[in-house]
């Protein structure tokens, strides 16, 4: 397919240590407009740190990262203005606990994009409604379940209109019955053509949504491609290594053991 | 052997309760004055304990550090007797000696308590503010503080309980407060233990009520978060 | 400033710091014994007892130490009809005062640790007794080792109070030369990096031990 999206994120040679410790050794990436992109691999293995490093909630220590355009690893980037226009969602959700779920959600619009609260709670409630919690306007987050929560905090970050969200592991944190509705939130999305990079442990989701799926291991990209590859014929011994760990059972492998 | 029973003799506590009970002007006006002075002077030394430069930090540290292992007595009797004769310009009434004291004193705990208050925050919550874009003053203002303020203030509460009763020293100083007329009438009617029985009662009727009171405004901060 | 005035006094002075050690000391132990049997009794007691615990609690702690001293030296004794040293009466107000801290800093060390450990000793087939020891009292006194050690700290700057009552510690015998000597600022002065050099070691051990200790 012909890509004539624009490239909305890039990354360059991304280098990154913690005191002794080399977490990023060189990452590679690009994602354009519309484009779901899912990074798996082993824990360590620097994906968080690299996706923290796309918003500059980490700065990286060598290499560039690109934001339509600018440079936001150069000294002077401003990035509070950048951020505006990238969501993210963390594992630990990280709601504000002394606002209403509404209150959690016009913080940005208002603060930050100076619009009126009434404008923002046109847009507030609007979110709410997309990911099915509008009843839960007035609630305090400690009141709700942690995919509430998490729901909340993906329409915190809509609310905002960015054009890419980055979500952080962010069904890791919940309770197995609770991860569906977190992750048909995020399937929603991406059916409507939102640019998303998930750093993910859920496969199935990966593999059914994303177009691509990057591996990485020990702070290097290990192999990326679409999913039917990685999932199916991983080209990396490590890769496949990987998803035999996690005890990866793809259903067409099912089928030929049948 | 017998013991000539105890007559109690509780007259001498009524008649003398106005003017002891009196002596809670002072406690209260000592111990107000002191909380207001010691918040802003606590706030100068957190600062001082979170900048970013070396000396300033430092400083900040010793300052707590000093006052957490420096009984209030010593202290009181050191600003009372030894600083007039160190800085001979200064003349001192009990009060202001006192005030002086527990200022000093209080800006330290108070410092610890800010800084408590605010490595509480979980920093994820300064993640989130800067990841919708506000600057980091704007995360710090909007997210942070709000959230710092409703730890502290628990802390503050008990702060301030603790003065209240930590102000009986100043007897020593002769401040008429209630210890200090209570030690008088006790000396006059030679009835020690009625007299100091109610003074303890009185102080228990003080501050009991203020510690219940103020634990449960703050009781709902805590669900809050 | 002329320091020699300390070295002209120092066996009066030495003698008062002994005293001050010696209150500490004896203090603590009654302070931390009064605790142990306080936080159990609360925990394990049974309403009643749990209840007049928390009326001592609420009433030694809502009330100055200063007044429990002056009572427990000029008004107990008259209760009583007996005399009561000056240190005696230190030592018991400061073991009841700061034994209803130490219970309450007990209690809440204990339930800290969590149900599953006592549980698991009791699965192995020990007693309750015995798993209280062996298991959960270990645990909690390393959570509690720096809340024990601010405690401490509170309770050797409380021994200066005992001075009001005569008790002839280090503020008793520096207040005493000061107001006798022209200059108070050295006496003072010294009194107070005294303290300072008491207290700071004890915060230090019980942070360093905290450290080594915590799993």
């Amino acid at each position: 397919m012909a890509d004539a999206r624009p490239t909305i994120l890039s990354a360059e040679r991304v280098t990154k240590s913690f005191g002794s410790v080399e977490v990023l050794r060189g990452i590679d990436f690009e994602i354009s407009a519309g484009e779901v992109v899912c990074i798996i691999g082993p824990s360590g293995s620097g994906k968080s740190t690299f996706l923290r490093c796309l918003n500059r909630l980490e700065a990286p220590d060598g290499g560039r990262i690109l934001f339509e355009g600018t440079d936001i690893t150069a000294a002077g980037a401003r990035l509070p203005e950048v951020r505006r226009r990238i969501g993210m969602v963390f594992q630990h959700f990280n709601l504000f606990p002394h606002k209403t779920v509404l209150g959690n959600l016009i913080e940005g619009p208002c603060s930050v994009l100076g619009m009126s609260k009434r404008e923002a709670t046109e847009i507030a409630v609007a979110m709410l409604a997309k990911v099915g919690l509008d009843a839960k306007a007035d609630a305090k987050p400690s009141q709700l379940s942690g995919g509430q929560q998490q729901r909340v905090a993906i329409a915190r970050a809509l609310a905002m209109s960015p054009d890419v969200m980055l979500f952080d592991e962010a069904t890791s944190a919940l309770d197995p019955e609770l991860v569906g509705e977190v992750l048909g939130v995020m399937k929603e999305l991406a059916q409507e053509g939102m640019t998303m990079v998930a750093v993910t442990h859920e496969m199935h989701f990966a593999e059914r949504f994303a177009d691509r799926v990057v591996m990485m291991d020990e702070g290097r990209v290990v192999e990326e491609g679409p999913p039917e590859e990685i999932f199916r014929s991983a080209r990396s011994e490590r890769t496949r290594q990987f998803l035999d760990q996690i005890d990866w059972d793809h259903d067409s492998e099912r089928e030929a053991r049948r | 052997m017998t013991h000539a029973a105890y007559t109690f003799d509780w007259s001498a506590a009524w008649d003398n309760a106005g003017y002891v009970l009196a002596g809670v002007k002072i406690t209260i006006l000592l111990t107000a004055t002191t909380m207001a002075a010691g918040l802003v002077l606590g706030l100068f030394v957190a600062l001082a304990r979170m900048s970013q430069r070396r000396p300033i930090a430092w400083f900040g540290l010793a300052y707590v550090e000093f006052f957490r292992a420096v009984p209030l007595l010593i202290g009181l009797y050191w600003i009372y007797y030894a600083l007039p004769a160190l800085v001979p310009a200064i003349k001192l009434s009990p009060f202001a000696a006192a005030f002086l004291l527990f200022t000093v004193n209080l800006a330290a705990l108070n410092a610890e308590a800010f800084r408590s208050g605010l490595l509480a925050v979980p920093r994820g919550q300064q993640a989130a503010a800067l990841s919708l874009g506000m600057s980091p003053a704007q995360a710090f203002r909007r997210v942070v503080l709000p959230q710092a303020v409703r730890r502290v203030l628990p802390i503050l509460g008990n702060t301030w309980v603790g003065l209240f009763k930590d102000t009986a020293i100043v007897v020593v100083i002769a401040l008429a407060d209630i210890t200090y007329r209570a030690q008088d009438v006790a000396l006059t009617t030679y009835r020690p233990l009625e007299i100091y029985t109610l003074v303890l009662i009185i102080y228990f009727l003080l501050t009991w009520p203020q510690s219940r009171g103020l634990e449960r405004l703050f009781r709902r901060f805590r669900a809050d978060g | 400033m002329d320091f020699s005035v300390i070295g002209d006094n120092l066996p009066f002075l030495v003698s008062g710091v002994q005293t001050t050690v010696l209150l500490a000391l004896a203090s603590a132990c009654g302070a931390i014994a009064v605790g142990m049997a306080g936080a159990l009794g609360r925990l394990h007691g049974g309403r009643v007892v749990n209840g007049l615990l928390g009326l001592y609690i609420d009433f030694f702690r809502s009330t100055p130490l200063l007044i429990q001293l002056i009572w427990f030296y000029f008004a107990l004794p008259v209760l009583l009809d007996v005399s009561i040293a000056p240190f005696v009466a230190g030592v018991l107000a400061l073991s009841l005062y700061h034994g209803a801290y130490f219970t309450e800093i007990f209690r809440a060390g204990i339930l800290s640790v969590a149900r599953g450990q006592g549980e698991a000793g009791l699965a192995l087939g020990m007693g309750p007794i015995r798993a209280f020891r062996r298991i959960v009292l270990p645990q909690s006194t390393v959570t509690m080792l720096p809340v024990i050690g601010q405690q401490l700290v509170i309770l050797l700057k409380d021994t200066s109070l005992t001075s009001v009552i005569t008790v002839t510690e280090l503020t008793y015998r520096s207040q005493n030369l000061a107001t006798q000597q022209l200059d108070p600022v050295p006496i003072l002065t010294g009194a107070l990096i005294v303290y300072m050099l008491l207290c700071l070691p004890i915060t230090a051990a019980a942070n360093v031990a905290y450290r080594k200790l915590r799993t």
